[in-house]
């Protein structure tokens, strides 16, 4: 029993150092590049059980989820009428291809990520100045995010990155025609409540008999 | 053995069927083991050998324990409104219902446990309470360039579990993002008045069309079950503007509503005064018709009398007249040829007589009698007809 025991349990413990050295498994969410001394070797995009030679060759794992870049800054564009107006946008994007990706920004989710913000802020900076603060908000911002999600996209594959989807969140003005807006608002209220006002005492006008003028 | 058997204290009972010796089952149980592990039993026979058997049978049971629980860490309970979801080596197997469960343990299959049926809430503009807001959320630019403060509230359960998991990184911090771009989506292409006042139901189910949409768009496995505005309100700054619209427009209910009232007091009552009035214009025109008549039928009446007599009737009437006449006078003619010398004149009564009739006088006048027909007038059929003309002239 010693004698077999001592070796026996050495044997298992290598063989399940060159089993876990061998082996790997992608997850569902992941994609899996082997390299072997640097070198690419495959890309495993299927989830599952994968073997590779220990120690000569290497796996590294990229997220193939949906990641969203969502600027906290606002920034700020120009529209066609020389307005500032500030825009806060995410945008949605996954990796498509992991090879392209480790090569174009080497693995690397932050430099990706402000690869594609300066794209999609180019592109909005283009398309806001051709249209005026009405068409942002309301008349074109489907169009507005739909342009900017092709030409994204279009550039996104050279880096191996598909973007999903470019919105707007928010559109606003600036602090100081913020204060303007607001002046313009009550002005608007009270021409409100004195048209109600006035056709309110025009009507009761209309209604309260004249008693001298009746009598004639 | 309950400590009250009445065999309790008998240790000598193992033959008579007691319950099995735990020292010879342990014994019986190594041997197994060893036979398993391919060592005979017994073979050195000396004491030696039984320490090393000792530690075989311990080695092969902890290996069995690990085993056995290696093969219970496979097991698993899904509750009521979650979705197990098992993976074998990273990929995805199958969803498993609620129950206990099992799969293959680690490091074969994984699994994890999704709640589905939890409605999960996202705040807009606001947390926790409507009065914290976040401005940086809540302002919105409508389409006529105001901008206005909305808070809501997000709603949602998980439809797609492996969707849920695989899909999005974040997956739950998209709903958030979601929510604010479809918002203002919609907000954007409304007019301020649509959004603060009747358009409030048609936003929120709006928004909750386009958030389905995007998100089904990003394959994020969530189904919003309900988009609730939490406050809609003009800004802090231009709040008392609104309100003073607002005021207005009550403001304008309320003279509407005096002046009603003052028309309700003022016309039943002139239309009461109008309608007395009618009346008595009624009488009076009757009367007036009724004594043209009178006067138009006594006049043919003497009309004919004369034709009959006119001697006798211009007398008559000359006497008549005189007698009208010298009424009002107080003057007293004595007959001297008929009467003999004794006269009886008290003046003083008969000049209480002749004022009666005096006092009476403006009444008579008034009213149209026959006393302001004079005879001249009514021999003179032209005048009385211009008198006439001038009389209707003179009513309204």
């Amino acid at each position: 029993m010693n004698r077999y025991l001592g070796p026996a349990l050495i044997g298992l413990v290598v063989l399940l150092v060159i089993l876990s050295g061998s082996m790997f498994t992608v997850d569902q969410r992941q994609n899996a590049m082997v390299f072997q001394l640097g070198e690419v070797v495959s890309v495993k995009t299927k989830p599952g059980l994968y073997f590779k030679l220990p120690l000569v060759q290497n796996v590294r794992y990229f997220d193939t989820r949906i990641l969203t870049l969502d600027s906290n800054d606002p920034e700020r564009f120009i529209t066609s009428e020389k307005k500032n107006v500030l825009v806060d946008s995410f945008i949605k994007w996954r990796v498509i291809d992991a090879r392209q990706f480790y090569v174009s920004v080497g693995g690397d989710e932050v430099r990706a990520a402000i690869r594609l913000n300066q794209t999609v802020n180019d592109g909005l900076r283009a398309e806001f100045g051709k249209r005026t603060i009405n068409d942002v908000v309301s008349g074109s911002r489907d169009q507005i995010m739909n342009i900017i999600r092709t030409k994204a996209d279009q550039d996104a594959r050279k880096i191996g990155v598909q973007v999903v989807d470019v919105r707007i969140k928010r559109v606003e003005l600036p602090e100081s025609v913020s204060e303007n807006v607001y002046r313009r608002m009550e002005a608007e209220r009270k021409q409100v409540a004195n048209e109600l006002r006035s056709t309110g005492a025009a009507e009761a006008e209309r209604s309260r008999p004249m008693p001298t003028s009746r009598r004639k | 053995m309950a400590w009250n058997d009445p065999q309790w204290g008998n240790r000598d009972n193992r033959k008579n069927g007691g319950p099995p010796d735990l020292d010879e089952m342990w014994r019986k149980f190594n041997q197994k083991l060893n036979g398993m592990f391919g060592k005979k039993s017994g073979s050195g026979g000396d004491g030696n050998d039984a320490p090393a058997g000792g530690g075989g049978n311990l080695l092969g049971l902890l290996g069995l324990l690990a085993f056995l629980v290696w093969l219970a860490s496979g097991f698993y309970i899904v509750d009521a409104g979650q979705r197990g979801v098992v993976l074998r080596f990273g990929k995805y197997i199958e969803t498993t219902e609620p129950g206990p469960r099992w799969h293959l343990p680690w490091p074969v299959e994984s699994r994890e446990i999704v709640n589905i049926d939890q409605v999960r809430t996202v705040e807009i503009g606001y947390r926790n309470n409507v009065k914290s807001k976040v401005l940086k959320e809540s302002l919105m630019l409508t389409d006529d360039e105001n901008i206005i403060d909305l808070q809501f509230a997000v709603q949602y359960i998980l439809k797609d579990p492996e969707e849920f998991l695989f899909v999005n990184r974040a997956p739950e911090d998209t709903v958030l993002q979601v929510a604010e771009t479809a918002m203002r989506e919609i907000v954007g292409k409304s007019k301020m008045d649509f959004v603060l006042y009747e358009g409030r139901s048609d936003i929120a189910a709006s928004a909750k069309v386009l958030m389905q949409q995007i998100l089904d768009r990003y394959k994020t496995g969530i189904s919003v079950s309900q988009v609730t505005l939490q406050n809609i309100q003009p800004p802090e700054q231009v709040q008392a503007a609104f309100d003073d619209a607002v005021k207005a427009g009550q403001d304008r209910e309320r003279l509407k509503n005096e002046a009603e009232a003052y028309a309700n007091d003022v016309v039943p009552r002139a239309r009461g005064l109008a309608s007395r009035l009618k009346e008595e214009a009624e009488g009076y025109r009757s009367a007036v018709i009724a004594n043209a008549e009178g006067e138009a039928s006594r006049f043919s009446q003497i009309l004919t009398e004369y034709q009959k007599a006119p001697q006798v009737t211009r007398e008559r009437l000359y006497l008549d007249t005189m007698q009208t006449v010298m009424n009002n006078t107080s003057k007293i003619v004595v007959d001297q040829k008929g009467s003999n010398s004794l006269l009886y004149l008290p003046l003083d009564k008969l000049q209480q007589i002749v004022s009666q009739p005096y006092a009476n006088a403006p009444e008579v006048l008034a009213q149209p009698s026959p006393t302001t027909i004079s005879p001249s007038s009514s021999l003179d059929p032209r005048s009385r007809d211009a008198f006439r003309n001038r009389d209707r002239e003179d009513r309204p």
